[in-house]
C-alpha cells in the first residue's frame, strides 16, 4: 500500500506580541490508502492545528506553517498555488468537525449546502445535485431525505446534523476525510450510529480517514494506526492492537490507563499527574518529563528524537538502546 | 448496503408527537410574525405605504400640477378645492406635497441603496480579510469621518450646481462608512464561526463565502440601518433644501416647502403653509424608525416572539 498523505516535519507555530507558540513542532504522519488513522492526545497537544495545517486552513494572520511539507499523492499542498488548493479540499480532502451544532449555516437549507459542493466540484447541473443530494443524505440514514433538504439546519439535532456533515464530507468520494473530534460533542448512543456510518462509508468510497479524537474507545473501534501527539510533537506510533497491548512511551501508557474498564476489580481511576504545560513556556528537554513517572536525569536536559524500529516509533530515552518492537 | 440502519425519522418524531406536521417555518416567515407582533412598526408600515402609493398615483390623485400657478387664488386656507390651502402663488399644497414625496423618498432610497451597496461591500471585504486590507480601509474611513460633514455637504452643492442626482450622490459618498463599519463588525464575528470553517473545508471562494455563507446572515442589521437611513436621508435632504441648498423651486420638495413658508414672514397669517410640510417629514421619519426598531426586533434571534 503507497502513502495517500505523507506530513514532513510539519511546524506551524502561532505569533503572539513577540511570542512564538509551536502548536504544532516538527510532525510526521503517514496515512495510507484506504486506512484509517487516529490522531490522539489531550487538549492543547496540536491535534487540531496538525490537521488545518493538512487542509491549509490556520486561522491567518497569527497562524502561519513555518516548516515541513505535506505530500498528497506526491503533490506539496503546502507549495501549492490557493487556486488548485481549492480544487482539492471538499474534493480530494474534506473535512468534519466536532461542533455539528455549528458546523452548518444556519440561513441556508440542508439541500442548498449540499448542492453548492456538488456543483462547485462535480460540475452538476442543478437538478443532477439535488438528485445526488438527496441519495447523499439517504445514505448517512436519513429516510425522509426529499423532505429534508428545504429544512434548516435548526430543526435538526446534533447527531442529525453531523450525519448532514457527513454527507457532505462524503459528497465527492474524498480521498481522505479529516474528522476532527466528531462524535465529541454527540451522546454516546449517537458516537456509536456516527462511527458505523463513517466505518461504513469510507469502506464503501476507500477513502482513507484521519481521525482526531482524545477518546481512546472510539480510537479501538475504527482505527487501524495510532499517532499519539504531546505537545506538538509525536510521541508514539504504533498499530491499534500494539499500543493497547503494550504502549512504550510512558505518556501512551497514561492515557490507557486513565480509560475507565469494565472488567478488573474496581479501583481508583489513573490518571496523569499535572497538566500540559502552556506551549509558549515549553520545558526543556523532554516535553513530558516533568509529568513523567520514569523520567531520569537526562530527560530533563535533552529531547529525544522519534526513533523508528519495525512498525512502531517512540519518543523517549527509555527505548532509545533497546531493540523496539520484539 | 447503500442503506445504513438506522432509526427512521419518521418513527423516531412521530413517537415524539405524532401529530407533528412537516412543514418547517422559514426564517422569513418567522421574522414576518414576530414583525407584526409590532403594533407602532405596522402601523409605520402602513403609513409609509400610504405615502409610497400616493406619491406614485400622485397625478391622479389631484386636479392640479405643482407648477400651476394662480395669484389670484395664493394663499387660501384649506378649503374644499384646495384641501390643505394654497401657497404664495397660489399653488395647490397638498400636489405639492404629493410631488414632494416623489422627490424626497426617491432621494431618500436612492441614496441610501447606494450607500448600502458600497459600504457593504467595503465593510465585507475589510471584515472578512483582515490584516492590512482592514486596516487600510479602516484608517481611510476614520479619515472621512473627521471632515465635519454638513460642511462638506454645503461646499460640495456650491461647487456643483444644485440637483437630484448631485445630492444623491452627495449623499451616498457621505453615507456608506456607517454600513461599511456596521457590516465589518458583522463580519469580524461571523468569520471565525464554525461554519465559515466548514464552508472553507468544501472549497468555497472567498467571494462565494462572503456572499453566499456570511452576507446572509449579516442581513438583519444592515436592513434596519438602511431602514433608519433612508429616515436620517430624508431630514437631511430637507434641511438642505431649506439652505436652499438642495432640491431647487419649482420642483417641489419638503424642505424647500418650508423655506418658501419660512420666506413668507406671515407665516402666522398662513399656518397652513409651513405646517403640513413640516407634518409631512414628521410623520415619514418617524415612520421609518418605528418600521426600523420593529425589523430590529423581528430579526434578533434573542427577541422572542
Amino acid at each position: 500500500m503507497s502513502a495517500l498523505l505523507e506530513v514532513k516535519n510539519l511546524k506551524t507555530h502561532f505569533f503572539r506580541k513577540k511570542q512564538t507558540i509551536p502548536a504544532v513542532d516538527g510532525v510526521d504522519l503517514t496515512i495510507k490508502k484506504g486506512e484509517t488513522v487516529a490522531l490522539v492526545g489531550e487538549s492543547g497537544s496540536g491535534k487540531s492545528i496538525t490537521s488545518l495545517s493538512i487542509m491549509r486552513l490556520i486561522p491567518s494572520p497569527g497562524g502561519e506553517i513555518v516548516d515541513g511539507q505535506v505530500l498528497y499523492n506526491g503533490t506539496d499542498l503546502i507549495e501549492l498555488p490557493e487556486k488548485e488548493l481549492l480544487k482539492i479540499r471538499g474534493n480530494e480532502i474534506s473535512m468534519i468537525f466536532q461542533e455539528p451544532m455549528t458546523s452548518l449555516n444556519p440561513v441556508l437549507t440542508i439541500g442548498q449546502q449540499i448542492i453548492e459542493v456538488l456543483i462547485y466540484h462535480q460540475k452538476m447541473s442543478k437538478s443532477k445535485a439535488k438528485q445526488k443530494a438527496i441519495e447523499l443524505l439517504e445514505m448517512v440514514g436519513f429516510s425522509r431525505a426529499a423532505e429534508l433538504i428545504n429544512d434548516y439546519p435548526h430543526r435538526l439535532s446534533g447527531g442529525m446534523r453531523q450525519r448532514v456533515m457527513i454527507a457532505m464530507a462524503m459528497s465527492c468520494s474524498p480521498k481522505l476525510l479529516i474528522a476532527d473530534e466528531p462524535t465529541t460533542a454527540l451522546d454516546v448512543t449517537i458516537q456509536a450510529q456516527i462511527l458505523d456510518i463513517m466505518k461504513q462509508l469510507s469502506n464503501k468510497f476507500g477513502t482513507s480517514v484521519l481521525l482526531i479524537t482524545h477518546d481512546l474507545g472510539v480510537v479501538s473501534e475504527i482505527a487501524d494506526r495510532i499517532v499519539v501527539m504531546y505537545c506538538g510533537q509525536v510521541v508514539e506510533e504504533a498499530t491499534v492492537g500494539d499500543l493497547f497491548e503494550n504502549p512504550l512511551h510512558p505518556y501512551s501508557e497514561g492515557l490507557i490507563e486513565s480509560v475507565p474498564s469494565i472488567e478488573g476489580e474496581i479501583s481508583r481511576l489513573q490518571s496523569i499527574e499535572g497538566n500540559v504545560p502552556p506551549p509558549e513556556n515549553l520545558p526543556e528537554g523532554c516535553r513530558f518529563a516533568p509529568r513523567c513517572p520514569k523520567a531520569f536525569d537526562r530527560c530533563f536536559q535533552e529531547m529525544p528524537t522519534l526513533s523508528k524500529k519495525l512498525s512502531r516509533s517512540v519518543r523517549c530515552f527509555l527505548y532509545e538502546q533497546e531493540e523496539v518492537g520484539k | 448496503m447503500s442503506q445504513i440502519n438506522t432509526v427512521p425519522e419518521t418513527t423516531k418524531q412521530q413517537l415524539i408527537n405524532p401529530n407533528l406536521k412537516h412543514k418547517p417555518d422559514t426564517m422569513l416567515k418567522i421574522i414576518v410574525r414576530k414583525f407584526f407582533k409590532n403594533k407602532l412598526a405596522v402601523i409605520g408600515a402602513i403609513i409609509l405605504c400610504l405615502i409610497i402609493l400616493a406619491s406614485i398615483f400622485a397625478p391622479w390623485l389631484t386636479p392640479y400640477t405643482f407648477e400651476e400657478q394662480n395669484l389670484l387664488n395664493k394663499l387660501q386656507p384649506p378649503s374644499e378645492e384646495h384641501l390643505l390651502g394654497t401657497d404664495k402663488f397660489g399653488r395647490d399644497l397638498l400636489t405639492r406635497i404629493l410631488f414632494g414625496a416623489r422627490i424626497s423618498l426617491f432621494v431618500g432610497f436612492a441614496s441610501i441603496a447606494g450607500a448600502i451597496t458600497i459600504g457593504t461591500i467595503v465593510g465585507s471585504v475589510a471584515g472578512y480579510f483582515g490584516g492590512w486590507i482592514d486596516s487600510i480601509l479602516m484608517r481611510f474611513i476614520d479619515t472621512l469621518y473627521a471632515i465635519p460633514t454638513l460642511f462638506l455637504l454645503i461646499t460640495l452643492v456650491t461647487i456643483f450646481q444644485p440637483g437630484v442626482d448631485k445630492l444623491i450622490l452627495i449623499f451616498i459618498s457621505t453615507g456608506w462608512m456607517t454600513t461599511a463599519r456596521l457590516v465589518r463588525a458583522e463580519f469580524l464575528s461571523l468569520r471565525t464561526r464554525e461554519f465559515v470553517l466548514s464552508a472553507k473545508t468544501v472549497g468555497a471562494k472567498s467571494g462565494t463565502i462572503i456572499f453566499s455563507h456570511i452576507l446572509p446572515n449579516a442581513v438583519g442589521p444592515i436592513i434596519v440601518a438602511a431602514t433608519i437611513g433612508v429616515g436620517g436621508v430624508i431630514l437631511a435632504e430637507a434641511g438642505l433644501s431649506y439652505l436652499g441648498l438642495g432640491i431647487q423651486p419649482p420642483i417641489p420638495s419638503w424642505g424647500n416647502m418650508l423655506q418658501d413658508a419660512q420666506n413668507y414672514t406671515i407665516m402666522l397669517k398662513a399656518w397652513w403653509y409651513p405646517t403640513f410640510p413640516g407634518l409631512m417629514i414628521l410623520i415619514t421619519v418617524l415612520s421609518f424608525n418605528f418600521v426600523g426598531d420593529g425589523l430590529r426586533d423581528a430579526f434578533d434571534p434573542k427577541v422572542n416572539e
